[in-house]
């Protein structure tokens, strides 16, 4: 079933419709060494040359260390729950992600047992997208869409979790989520509309 | 024999930790920050008079530019103004021992907690050479003090859960108490960790009788400070930088709709705040929004300590502990006043958050050698060949990047001033321009203006209002000595005065052409431009 609902999805011109990012292999590395570079010699040219300034400071070291953090941004759950907010990013339209109450669903969803099954297909895919990541400086909406699969399957294995609470806790927290749709199609509306 | 080891590692850590914390203490060549000034003054003022700058007597929050600090730092540090006179050293000794003994007692939980003593080393270890601990243990930071009281105080707590005996509890409510007379983050944190860690107790009720014995001996420790928390003196700081008190509308917020929906985007707000606390973006490589808090390149910890982060928090989780939660809650307690702060990601205010990571990232470096067994040797060789190349950059970043990048933020160039202004004559007019008024604490601090002429001007402004007020109340000008905004063309004419300015608010074409006028001296920041100048004007 799972696969039949998998293959409609690829044939429907629908889907094909929407938006691929062309910058998603892109890479010019020849651009990120002179940027490096430069940082390299403004901060050289500030303090007296020596061995430990070509050991500690230098342009290699400042590609790896810049993908790195792009990297580590794309791990901040900040980045997908919250907008960004409150460390904006330079360079980058912050737009939210998911829904608040489904990071409750994104933690509950490790606590499901069945994490099991999925293990190795989370721990391959976020390893393989990260590197990914890490190459091609992912930083964009667009960009790091392939990253939300993981999320996805998490939040379902959460709500998998969740539908097996008692009824109050049940009822509070798809409360919580209606009334966080809600609001944000009321604060969407005009949005919509235009 | 291999207890004897364990010994020898522990006092090599503490002599590794020592080294980086102590080497070129007050010399480092970045600065001397106001607030550490104000510190450093307020201590000398109470060895040399009895009273803070303000002139008030033995105070119990110590007032400086409208802030109050919490008064542990300053009384603590009396003994070593008294050994080495009032110096950038004696300023900031007491957080580098704070931060020396925080690599013991990191060792004491750790070993307590996991009993085992190789993962109490490694947790020693992480603490030892971590960079939020060797550079808040470098400059006078009262919260390293207050993290050092509130850690031994868990250290207490943990053993009292554990061997049930009442004395440790009193023992680690006093510490817990003197880490709120430290600093701000523990009057929120240790009541609040004290009253979880009691209720999440199953039987807590069987000892009624001994919590609520407690709770009066805490209430008689902390009254003098609980008597002043309604008055600014006890409220200001916390109100001042509260995300409540904030004019800037909440994100997200649409006019339109009304305050309705503050009910939503407040605590969302506050979770966002709160959640950038366990990011690895920041926790790893950005660090503080504040670059007076930041050593260039480097974050709360090494890069290389996220995998033992992860390893040691998962294999913690798995942990069958009995009192697994405790050091949970201090995880989960310690950034929320932080994060109820508009500030993002503020590693002062977070200070208590990072004891209870590096422990995680011991016992993950310990959990990821044990998987390694014969090839263990190896990869404690390469964790330590890592850790000094880190280290060493660290350094190089501390000591050569930093003062050419950070000097402005860390008030360089008054020591050079005051050393210039002692050698003039003492008819001299003196007049700092300054928006802020605050450069005054380094011309008292390094006995320039003269503190007692200064005491008398402050308590005639400051008279009863010391602790009622939040308001600024000093003196602009004692004596000769004038600090506030200079207005150049109405007083470029002024005689025998010595005018100072930074070099961000007055071009040298503003006064090189001038014959009335002489630039005695310009101040060099490290990096080898103009930081200050001053020009003299004819007698």
């Amino acid at each position: 079933m799972k696969k039949l609902i998998f293959i409609i999805l690829l044939l429907t011109p629908w889907f094909w419709s929407l938006k691929f990012p062309l910058d998603l292999l892109k890479i010019n590395l020849r651009e990120d060494i002179k940027e490096a570079r430069l940082m390299v010699e403004w901060e050289r040219g500030k303090i007296p040359i020596k061995f430990s300034n070509v050991l500690f400071s230098n342009w290699p070291m400042k590609i790896i260390s810049q993908r790195l953090d792009v990297v580590l941004e794309n791990l901040d759950i900040g980045n997908y729950f919250f907008s960004g907010h409150p460390r904006e990013r330079v360079g980058v339209k912050e737009i939210q992600k998911f829904f608040f109450f489904e990071l409750i669903l994104l933690i509950v969803g490790f606590t499901n047992s069945n994490i099991k099954k999925y293990k190795k297909f989370l721990i391959i895919y976020s390893v393989i997208s990260l590197l990914f990541v890490f190459v091609f400086k992912w930083r964009s909406f667009y960009q790091t869409l392939p990253l939300s699969v993981p999320f996805i399957i998490l939040m379902a294995l959460g709500l998998e979790k969740v539908l097996k609470w008692p009824k109050k806790w049940l009822i509070l927290f798809g409360s919580m989520a209606f009334f966080e749709i809600l609001f944000f199609c009321i604060l969407n509306l005009k949005l919509f509309i235009k | 024999m291999k207890k004897h080891l364990n010994k020898i590692i522990l006092l090599v850590l503490i002599i590794l930790g020592s080294f980086v914390r102590l080497n070129k203490l007050g010399t480092g060549g970045i600065g001397f920050f106001r607030d550490e000034a104000a510190m450093g003054l307020n201590t000398w003022s109470i060895i040399k008079t009895g009273a803070d700058e303000f002139g008030h007597s033995f105070p119990l929050f110590f007032r400086s530019f409208e802030v109050f600090f919490m008064p542990a730092y300053e009384y603590l540090s009396v003994p070593f103004f008294l050994l080495f006179g009032p110096t950038e050293f004696s300023t900031r000794v007491l957080s580098a021992f704070s931060g020396i003994l925080l690599i013991f007692v990191a060792y004491l939980i750790s070993k307590e907690f996991f009993k085992s003593e190789r993962i109490g080393l490694f947790s020693a270890f992480v603490v030892s050479i971590a960079p939020w601990s060797i550079f808040y243990s470098r400059g006078a930071f009262e919260g390293n003090l207050a993290l050092l009281f509130f850690s031994i105080g868990f250290y207490f707590w943990l053993k009292f859960f554990n061997s049930n005996k009442n004395k440790l509890f009193f023992v680690s409510l006093l510490f817990f108490v003197l880490s709120m007379y430290s600093y701000q983050a523990p009057r929120f944190v240790a009541p609040l960790f004290i009253a979880f860690s009691i209720l999440l107790n199953k039987n807590w009720i069987k000892k009624l009788k001994l919590w609520i014995f407690g709770g009066i001996f805490t209430l008689l420790l902390y009254f003098p400070i609980l008597i002043f928390s309604f008055t600014p003196a006890g409220n200001h700081r916390a109100l001042g930088v509260s995300i409540f008190s904030s004019n800037n509308p909440v994100p997200g917020y649409n006019q339109q709709y009304g305050n309705w929906q503050k009910l939503y985007l407040f605590p969302k707000e506050v979770l966002s705040l709160y959640s950038h606390y366990f990011s690895p973006m920041n926790l790893f490589s950005k660090s503080d929004y504040n670059p007076q808090r930041i050593v260039p390149n480097f974050s709360v910890f090494y890069l290389w300590m996220l995998p033992f982060l992860l390893i040691g928090l998962i294999n913690f989780l798995k942990l069958k502990t009995k009192n697994k939660k405790l050091l949970i809650l201090w995880l989960l307690i310690s950034p929320i006043p932080a994060a109820l702060t508009r500030d993002p990601f503020h590693t002062y205010r977070s200070i208590l958050f990072y004891i209870p990571l590096s422990i995680l990232i011991g016992f993950g470096i310990s959990k990821f050698i044990d998987s390694f067994k014969k090839y263990r040797i190896f990869v404690l060789l390469s964790i330590v060949v890592l850790s000094l190349y880190s280290l060493s950059s660290f350094f190089f970043n501390l000591f050569k990047v930093a003062p050419v990048t950070l000097w402005r933020e860390w008030d360089y160039g008054y020591k050079e001033i005051t050393d210039y202004v002692k050698t003039q004559p003492n008819d001299l007019r003196v007049v700092i321009d300054d928006p802020y008024t605050e450069s005054y604490i380094h011309f008292l601090f390094y006995g320039v203006v003269p503190l007692k002429e200064y005491q008398k001007e402050a308590l005639l402004i400051v008279a009863d209002k010391y602790y009622k007020s939040s308001e600024e109340l000093r003196p602009k000008k004692v004596g000769r000595f004038e600090f506030r905004v200079v207005d150049w063309p109405s007083e470029r004419g002024d005689r025998n005065t010595l005018f100072i300015f930074p070099s961000t608010r007055l071009y040298p074409s503003e006064f090189s052409t001038d014959p009335n006028l002489t630039l005695v001296k310009t101040i060099y920041s490290p990096g080898g431009d103009p930081a200050f100048y001053l020009i003299k004007s004819v007698k």
